[in-house]
């Protein structure tokens, strides 16, 4: 509960209409994307930087847990607050600011929806790359506080390498701008860079200055079935390889190709072991000519189909196979956990073939979607959460899967975060003097420790 | 208490938000509340007796069109309408129906109620009135003038054609019955030019729709037992409506419904099997292309929730519409956002009701077309009170009106 004094001082700074306090909204805001809830002690909407500043004056001279939150798509619980704290909502914080065709570079509030940014610059022939499967009701705020990914990283990248500045009001209430303008910057320390995946830990990002690209003229689709999942995993590296990157690369594994199928009937083949989905973009003589370049290669890694898409129809009947992943999913158990493991790309097939031995070691169901260009991995762990014998199964394999990608020289997450949902294993990825650095970088920030109360550096709530 | 399948269905909500890009009242609000996610998770608390009810909880229950673009998205493929229709009737047993709508429903809707009349009273009244007076932010000279009869009163409850190749039951609803019997004479025309006999029966109740939304299940259970005697009574081959929300509630909720109230629901299944949509049902028609004449307009084509999201009917209506001659069909934005009607939605909350048509609205002057084709009675009231206001000249006919003109010019030709 907020103390009764704090909630009418909040009121007195955005005014009663934006801060909200009833048990309905208290539940309302008590989850993101992930399985754990928590109430709040209130909800507040600032709609600008000096009001998000003024209730962060309050909130440290109160010492009242802050959780900033934009969508509540969050799949690590880094947004799930606790009930002695605040939510801090920027969804109202929506505007685009500008649209700058010259220097190829937008400014826009945190709230603003990434689906909402890409439209507007599209309109321009411009192109903002960053594509969350939560891209149209996720914010740019929340984008960038997870450093969120998408299906274009292996041509495109992060989030993270789209940033030129931020505008952030620190625990304090104090008001930083890192960054520029500019192409180029090496002034300082890497202040954006840091701040972004930070997951909302050092500080509340109110404003977002993103690089943009030409719009690519064309793009197409390719659809390849593989007998087995490690040859798709090889190709995967052969196509890298010979110099090209398409724009997309995903792999399904039987599972999941074989719920997608019984959910669309698109007619994926049940039998085969990996449906490969690829798309290359760029200039149209490009385009074409790297597509059927990748289409050999397919065919001579040992797929048994290939099918190239002529139209853009075609090339979005391709996609919805790819788009019906995670309904299909929700489709086939109760609770379904999606792991965010990364190899490096060529360590790809040894991971792939990894799954079926934690799978049958543990006698748990895991189905794998990866985004296979980039190496990072969505094993979907499938189970009763009311089950406490299965659960217990399904940490351990989880744990399993972490120890093997760290093996291999990956990372506990490529784009989901650790939050909450996987605070327990970072031990095993960072030796002590790394922890140790990052909670002296938090408590430089943050010395109150206000500001997100769940999450990988302090987490009230268990993952 | 919710019912267990209903109670179940709560569960298989993974949170992941995607409902929040599809709802039009989220989009305005930006709000957890206003979202269906936050819904459900709210009937989720006062089912596990983490939340009682309360005014604000029945408010924000209200705060949703029932337009269903939610559950078109979900990937769990859940019924978010149904959960927020049972949130509502939850709401009902513990505050009661608000009077004025009680006493609406029990002297309007339900079976033997007297809407038309009420409407034909309120046609009478009006002249009195001065025509700036606004209704839900519609002037009073933009809503349609209300014929004196009912359309089932007027004509016979069996029409044969020449030759009869089908039989089919027709399924005015109120709106068509009272208001748009414009709509009901179209289609009536359109299935007499390819051979279909249709019978009205006599004694149909309000499909139940009204009532759904609001939460009241008394008058619902009368209503949808008189129509599913009457209609399953009938030997026709399909039943039609040319209302989204009607054929919607016939297919869908009747037997969902039934089940919920531990009922059987086998004559339901049945009956719903063979409802189809008016343009369903003539896009299967193969001799309706030869009849067709030109009709030179430009022409822009609304989805309505009910039919789209609610029936998956998006291809057929564009289909028939693409295939009158001379008509040139542009698609608009966002053809399938919605109207922002939502039955009282638009009177209870105006100003956000007001922001979503106002964004559909725009999307069809961008097209600069002379007419926006839809196929629900409820949006074409809403956006032609609307498109009315700008005094843009745009008029907004039913698919089978424009097939219904297309006839006509065809039989001038012939």
């Amino acid at each position: 509960m907020l103390n009764p004094e704090a909630l009418r001082r909040l009121k007195e700074i955005i005014g009663e209409e934006r801060v909200k306090a009833a048990p309905e909204d208290l539940v309302a805001y008590s989850y993101d994307g992930y399985l754990r809830e928590s109430l709040p002690g209130a909800v507040v909407f600032p709609q600008s930087t000096e009001e998000v500043s003024a209730i962060m004056k309050l909130c440290a001279g109160e010492r009242i847990p802050v959780t900033p939150r934009g969508a509540g798509t969050n799949l690590s619980g880094g947004s799930i607050p606790v009930p002695e704290g605040i939510v801090l909502c920027l969804t109202r914080m929506n505007r685009i600011l500008e649209i700058d065709e010259r220097n190829r570079l937008a400014v826009a509030e945190a709230g603003v929806i990434n689906g909402d940014l890409q439209k507007a610059v599209e309109a321009k022939n411009l192109f903002y790359p960053p594509d969350p499967s939560s891209q149209y009701i996720s914010t740019l705020g929340g984008n960038v506080s997870e450093n969120a990914g998408g299906l274009k990283c292996v041509k495109y990248g992060t989030t993270r390498d789209y940033l030129l500045a931020l505008e952030v009001v620190l625990p304090s209430g104090a008001v930083i701008r890192t960054g520029s303008r500019t192409a180029k910057n090496v002034t300082g320390y890497d202040m954006t860079r840091l701040l972004c995946g930070s997951e909302g830990t050092l500080g509340i990002i109110t404003k977002i200055t993103v690089r943009l690209l030409p719009k690519p003229e064309m793009k197409r689709a390719l659809q390849a079935i593989f007998p087995d999942l490690g040859e798709a995993g090889e190709t995967v590296a052969r196509i890298l390889g010979a110099g090209i990157t398409p724009s997309i690369m995903e792999v399904m594994d039987q599972a999941i190709s074989g719920a997608v199928e019984d959910f669309t009937h698109i007619g994926l083949p049940k039998d085969a072991e990996a449906v490969m989905l690829i798309e290359v973009d760029g200039e149209k003589e490009t385009v074409e000519r790297q597509i059927s370049q990748i289409a050999q290669l397919c065919a001579k890694g040992g797929a048994t189909e290939v099918k190239v898409a002529r139209s853009d129809e075609e090339n979005e009947a391709i996609w919805l196979a790819r788009r019906s992943v995670f309904g299909a999913l929700a489709r086939l158990s109760p609770t379904t956990f999606s792991e965010d493991t990364t190899v490096p790309v060529s360590e790809l097939p040894t991971m792939l073939r990894k799954f079926p031995q934690i799978a049958e070691k543990y006698k748990v169901r895991i189905a794998v979607v990866a985004h296979a260009g980039d190496g990072n991995i969505h094993p979907c762990l499938s189970f009763d959460e009311r089950d406490q014998e299965e659960k217990a199964r399904v940490e351990l394999a989880a744990r399993e899967i972490v120890a093997e990608s760290l093996a291999l020289g990956g990372t506990l997450s490529g784009e989901h975060g650790i939050g909450i949902s996987k605070a327990r294993f970072l031990p095993m990825e960072f030796d002590p003097a790394t922890l140790q650095i990052m909670r002296e970088i938090k408590r430089s920030f943050d010395p109150l420790g206000i500001l997100s109360p769940n999450s990988f550096v302090s987490q009230k709530l268990k993952g | 208490m919710i019912s267990q399948a209903n109670a179940e269905a709560l569960h298989r909500c993974i949170k992941c938000g995607l409902c929040l890009a599809a709802c039009p009242v989220y989009k305005h609000l930006l709000e957890e509340t206003a979202a269906p996610r936050g819904k459900v998770q709210l009937l989720k608390a006062l089912e596990s007796e983490g939340l009682t009810s309360s005014r604000y909880l029945e408010e924000i229950a209200s705060r949703c069109l029932l337009c269903h673009s939610c559950a078109a998205v979900c990937p769990s493929g859940m019924e978010t309408g149904h959960l927020i229709a049972a949130l509502r009737a939850e709401l009902v047993r513990s505050f009661g129906l608000e009077w004025k709508k009680g006493l609406a429903f029990r002297y309007l809707l339900s079976p033997g109620g007297h809407f038309g009349l009420a409407l034909q009273a309120a046609q009478i009244l009006r002249s009195l009135l001065p025509s700036q007076i606004k209704v839900a932010g519609s002037r009073l000279s933009d809503l349609p003038s209300i014929p004196l009869r009912s359309l089932h009163d007027r004509l016979p409850e069996r029409m044969r054609p020449t030759r009869v190749k089908a039989t089919v039951a027709f399924f005015p609803g109120c709106l068509i019955d009272n208001v748009y019997q414009e709509i009901g004479r179209a289609a009536l025309s359109v299935l007499q030019a390819v051979g279909v006999e249709v019978i009205i029966p006599k004694d149909l109740a309000c499909c139940g729709t009204p009532l759904v939304v609001s939460g009241e299940q008394e008058i619902l259970a009368q209503n949808l037992k008189q129509n599913l005697r009457l209609l399953s009574a009938q030997k026709v081959d399909f039943i039609l409506t040319a209302c989204a929300s009607c054929g919607r509630t016939l297919k869908k909720e009747y037997p969902y419904l039934l089940r919920e109230w531990g009922e059987d629901d086998s004559l339901a299944v049945e009956m719903g099997e063979k409802v189809q949509d008016i343009s369903e049902f003539l896009s299967n028609q193969e001799e309706l292309q030869g009849l067709l004449g030109p009709v030179p307009i430009s022409l822009t084509y609304h989805d309505p929730c009910h039919l789209a999201k609610g029936q998956g009917v998006r291809v057929e209506p564009r289909r028939l519409l693409r295939s009158i001659p001379d008509l040139a069909f542009v698609e608009m934005a966002e053809a399938d956002a919605c109207c922002g009607g939502g039955g009282s939605f638009q009177f209870y909350f105006p100003e956000t009701s007001e922001k979503i048509v106002s964004a559909k609205v725009e999307n069809i002057f961008k097209t600069k077309s002379e007419v926006v084709a839809t196929g629900c009675p409820a949006c074409r009231l809403r956006l032609e009170s609307f498109l009315g206001t700008d005094h843009s000249g745009i008029r907004v006919r039913h698919t089978v009106e424009l097939l219904a003109s297309s006839i006509k010019t065809g039989d001038k030709t012939r």
